[in-house]
Order: structure tokens, then C-alpha cells, then sequence
């Protein structure tokens, strides 16, 4: 071991989760082309699932992301248990959207404090805005930790949860346990309705986008842990049916599939869900909507990060919700036989739907895995977001261009397994 | 004295696991007066983590900058340095991790009162588990310093 003198930049830490660079083809002042390259090497995850038995992929799964592991977990429980004809008893299910509550709390608020607000206060980065805005700041770890709180409780963990399990959860809390979480969850609701009034006041780009959205909707609630597909062109489809309407396709310029709906680039995401669904929204966090200025659609990406706050209120109000009436199951989990058949499970993830298809031999084995993130689905749409952000902006310098291409994909809170330590940008003005 | 010692990495990226491959090590001799997490290494969790420690203790893989010349996998290295100098640029566009975490801290003045920060050199950080011979090798030498840091050793003290 040795402490000499060695200049180490630390910024080279070996965890790289993901590389991406953006080329525009600007000739004639037009912007011919924009290509999101997203170079790093396919994951492989739907392969190495193949062979391995069907209790397996919500664990497996879920190291795809450390932000959203509980989407990788339901997504992927609920399409093995379609597929092995279980149906789960309420209590179980309300501990599971519970769960998901607490996943949409902690991976929101990190994006709106420490990663999208910046943008609007002029900071270059999370400690800069710790700097100018510390309450502010603090007052968002803590609700972060909120989210965590219930990850922890509900999942045994906060990154990579270890108590899900197929059928349920390896141990469910006790109406004791839960109580202090309440507790905290009721100051966290304060904190959480204190951020939408904070972003409320940001400085918008005009912007619209006019991609197709695609949201879950479930009877009478904001979906978050499952339900059926619905768009704003008026389709409403099965989790079955999906395939018959999205199709990945590869481009030659990126690792990353694109998806496409019916032909045309979409969006999914929070606005997606508020613009299908803000009607199903609790009445607190729909106060605090109106009370933001939004209507009942939002279309400007930049106020993601309003309707993000909106979904935080929520994520909390209905986490109270489901602690109040917690039933405390008999059996934390039902029993699940394999059968040969073919499952579909979705569910929202905060960045978006997440998508898992498993194909099982009559002995629970894997034949075929096909898992369709949130960020692949909306890969299209962000670069026809990027074109027409470029061709309305090819005055400024690529510096400047760069910053505006970088705030442009945070509106879409990315996937950390895809997206990137942006950016490198090239623009080929001929 | 509390002592918190984090473990983070991958451990299905080969030599990145082996932060938290030292974590388990240290838990599984259960040191007295020292917690021992496995951490992903993202900022606002690690800032709760460390809550309340008198000393922190931070394990990870570094890859070498090309740059910066040859490569030594395996090499460890005890960092008490906080200075800004040695804090990445932040560029990743969703986590944030360890450098960001202590940039973070002091902005907020959250800082651990002390902290060390051991890395080790990866050789191999492509897909898969297990370290590389070279990076397993460094493993016990790692464990024991951690053991036998002691609390009047040489830290630099915030700021």
C-alpha cells in the first residue's frame, strides 16, 4: 500500500453504468439528422434469464436499475404469476403498491432536487444548488429518506429490495411497524407539497410535445403497480396485446432498441400518465396541481418536473392512505405452481412503463425473456424532442448547445441503465 | 468512537464488486464499535449512512485514468484528502456517487468528522462475478488495515 503523492481523478470510477453521444447533421440550416447513441453494450439480461427457474427474475431483474428496482420486481411478478394463473389477495396488493409508493417518493425526489432543479436556478450541479438553496436541498434528502423509509420497511432494503418475492412478500410489517412510518410520511406530505410549490416557480421554456403518450390506467386509481395500456389516440390494450402495437427495432447507430407504437414514436412517463390520468389523482395532490397552474394535460417537458412534485404528493398521500387501511395478511405471499404458458406483467416505474413478457416449460423454466424499459420506449420521442429543440436554437455556440441538449433529455429522467454520463455532442454544420 | 465502514460496488462487474467483498469480509469478524453497509455509492443515501459516525471509511474500486499513467491493478491506496481538487465533475445525468456525496455533505455541512477512503485498483470491471486474481489478492490486506485503523491515527480534519 502506498500514500505517495499520486494525482488520482476520481471521476474515473469504475461503476459506468452507461455512455451515450449525441450527433446532429445540420445542412442548410436544417437539422437533417439526430442520433442518440447510446454505446454501451447490451445488458443481456433477457438471455441469461433464459434456462433459470421462474421464482428467479424478480431478483435478477431488479439489479437492472438501483433506482427503480421495485418496477423491475412487480413488473416481472406480475407477469409470472399471470403466466402461472395466480391472483393475489388484496392485503398483498396493497403492500405491493405500497412498496412502489416509496420507489416513486425516493426516485422522484432524486431528480427533481439533485439532478433537474439545478437547471432552473442557474447551478451547475447538486452542490452548487446545495450551496444557494440549503434548506431547500435538505428539505428534499428528507423526503428522499421518506421513500427509502418504506423500501426499507416494505422491501427489507432501499437499493435492490430483498422481501419480494413471487406470490407476495418473504414477511409482511405489522400494523406496529407501520405506525411510525405514518408519522414520518405525515411530515413528508408537508414537505412534498412544499416542492410543488417550489418548482410551481421555475422559469418554463415554452415547449410541447407532440408524440403520442401511452399510460396504464386502473378503475378508480392512479395506476402505479399494474393495469391495462391506454393512449391519448384513444387505444386501450392489454399487457397481452402490447406487442401487437409496440415493436423494438435496432438503428444502426446505438446498442439501445428503439420502440415504436403503431409506427410512431411515443412518450411514456409522467406526463404521460398525468395528461391520460390526472382525473384519478388523490384530491390533495390534485389541489396541488391546480394550485402549480397546471391544467389537466401537461405537454411541456420542462414542467416534468412540476407534475414529478404533483406525483410525489400522491405517492405519499396514497402511501398514508394504505397504512391506514392495512389489513395485515395471513400469509404474506400465495403459493404459485409453474405451468406452461406465457405471462405479460407491466407496471409503472417512476421514468416510465416497464414491460416483462416470460415464456415458461411446465416445470418453471425460462424459455424466453423479453423485458421493453421506459427509456427504450421513449428514446424516439426524446430525439424528435432534440431536433426540433436544435433547429429552433442553431444560433447559439455548440457549448451553449450542449447544455440545452443536456437539460433537454433530464426532462425525461432516463434510465440509469441506459442513459448516460452525457454528454458528448457532435454537430456536423457541413 | 462509531465507526461506519461502506462497501460499494458492483458485484456483477467483476473488480468493482470488491468494495463490497471487503464490507463482507469486516462483517463476517464483526468488529466491535464499527458498522459495516454495502452501499451503490449514491450520494443522498450515503449521507444518511453516515450520520452520526465519528469516522468513515469508504472502500471502492477505481479504474485508472490513461492519462495518469501505468496501470498497478491491485494497488491499494489510502486516501485522507478531501480537498475539492479530487472531486469528479459530476456528469453522470442520473446518480450521483461518493465524490458527489462528500461535495454534497460539505455544501450541507454534513460531513463525517473523519473519513478515509481505500481504493483498489480493478484489472478487469467487464461483465460477471468474482475478482481478478490480482484485486482478490488485495482483499485481506485491505480487511486488516481497516481493522487496525485507529482512531488517533493521521486524518485530516473537514475542510
Amino acid at each position: 500500500m502506498d500514500s505517495e503523492n499520486t494525482r488520482l481523478t476520481l471521476g474515473s470510477l469504475a461503476r459506468v453504468e452507461g455512455e451515450g453521444r449525441l450527433a446532429f447533421t445540420v445542412r442548410h440550416g436544417r437539422v437533417e439528422a439526430a442520433e442518440l447513441n447510446i454505446y454501451e453494450p447490451p445488458r443481456f439480461f433477457e438471455s441469461f434469464l433464459r434456462g433459470r427457474d421462474f421464482r428467479e427474475p424478480p431478483d435478477i431483474t431488479s439489479r437492472i436499475c438501483g433506482i427503480c428496482p421495485v418496477a423491475y420486481q412487480v413488473s416481472a411478478c406480475n407477469a409470472i404469476e399471470q403466466a402461472c394463473g395466480a391472483h393475489l389477495t388484496q392485503p398483498i396488493l396493497d403492500l405491493r403498491r405500497l412498496l412502489y409508493c416509496g420507489e416513486w417518493i425516493a426516485s422522484h425526489t432524486l431528480h427533481i432536487y439533485l439532478l433537474h432543479a439545478p437547471d432552473f436556478l442557474g447551478a451547475a450541479d447538486a452542490i452548487e444548488l446545495a450551496r444557494i438553496a440549503r434548506p431547500e436541498v435538505e428539505r428534499g434528502l428528507a423526503l428522499k429518506k421518506a421513500g427509502n423509509a418504506i423500501l426499507e420497511l416494505i422491501g427489507g432494503r432501499s437499493i435492490h429490495p430483498v422481501n419480494v418475492r413471487l406470490g407476495g412478500f418473504y414477511r409482511a410489517p405489522t400494523p406496529s411497524e407501520l405506525a411510525p412510518l405514518a408519522e414520518q410520511l405525515r411530515t413528508a406530505l408537508d414537505d412534498a407539497l412544499a416542492t410543488v410549490r417550489w418548482v410551481s416557480h421555475f422559469e418554463f421554456p415554452d415547449a410541447e410535445i407532440d408524440s403520442e403518450l401511452l399510460a396504464l390506467a386502473q378503475p378508480g386509481r392512479y395506476a402505479i403497480e399494474d393495469g391495462m395500456l391506454t393512449t391519448t389516440s384513444g387505444l386501450s390494450f392489454t399487457p397481452e396485446e402490447f406487442c401487437d402495437h409496440v415493436e423494438e427495432r435496432q438503428v444502426s447507430y446505438s446498442t439501445a432498441l428503439h420502440a415504436h407504437l403503431d409506427g410512431h414514436a411515443y412518450l411514456t412517463g409522467p406526463l404521460a400518465r398525468y395528461s391520460l390520468h390526472s382525473a384519478e389523482l388523490s384530491d390533495t395532490a390534485r389541489q396541488a396541481a391546480t394550485e402549480a397552474g397546471l391544467g389537466t394535460v401537461c405537454r411541456n417537458p420542462f414542467q416534468s418536473i412540476v407534475v414529478r412534485a404533483v406525483e410525489t404528493v400522491f405517492a405519499v398521500d396514497e402511501a398514508l392512505r394504505l397504512i391506514r387501511e392495512y389489513q395485515y395478511p395471513n400469509r404474506p405471499y400465495v403459493d404459485i405452481s409453474p405451468r406452461a404458458a406465457t405471462g405479460y406483467g407491466v407496471s409503472e416505474a417512476p421514468r416510465g412503463m416497464l414491460y416483462h413478457c416470460y415464456q415458461l416449460d411446465f416445470e418453471g423454466r425460462i424459455l424466453r425473456a423479453t423485458i421493453i424499459p421506459p427509456t427504450s420506449q421513449n428514446q424516439a420521442a426524446i430525439e424528435n424532442d432534440l431536433r426540433s429543440t436544435l433547429s429552433a436554437n442553431l444560433r447559439l455556440t455548440d457549448t451553449e448547445l450542449t447544455g440545452l441538449c443536456e437539460r433537454t433529455i433530464r426532462n425525461y429522467d432516463p434510465c440509469i441503465s441506459c442513459a448516460t454520463h452525457f454528454l458528448d455532442l457532435t454537430i456536423d454544420r457541413g | 468512537m462509531t465507526v461506519t465502514v461502506v462497501g460499494t460496488g458492483n458485484e456483477f462487474r467483476r473488480d468493482d464488486g470488491v468494495g463490497p467483498v471487503v464490507a463482507q469480509a469486516i462483517q463476517l469478524r464483526n468488529p466491535a464499535g464499527m458498522d459495516v453497509v454495502i452501499e451503490n455509492g449514491e450520494a443522498s443515501t450515503l449521507l444518511d449512512t453516515w450520520a452520526g459516525s465519528e469516522l468513515v471509511i469508504i472502500v471502492d474500486a477505481v479504474v485508472r485514468n490513461p492519462s495518469a499513467g501505468t496501470a498497478h491493478p491491485g494497488k491499494v491506496r489510502r486516501i485522507t484528502d478531501r480537498s475539492v481538487e479530487n472531486f469528479g465533475k459530476l456528469t453522470s445525468t442520473h446518480g450521483l456517487g461518493i465524490m458527489e456525496a462528500l461535495a454534497l455533505a460539505a455544501a450541507l455541512g454534513r460531513q463525517p468528522p473523519h473519513l478515509v477512503i481505500y481504493t483498489i485498483e480493478a484489472q478487469d470491471t467487464g461483465y460477471g462475478v468474482g475478482l481478478s486474481p490480482t484485486v482478490a489478492a488485495s482483499v485481506p490486506l485491505v480487511v486488516s488495515a481497516i481493522l487496525a485503523e485507529d482512531p488517533d491515527r493521521d486524518r485530516q480534519s473537514p475542510g
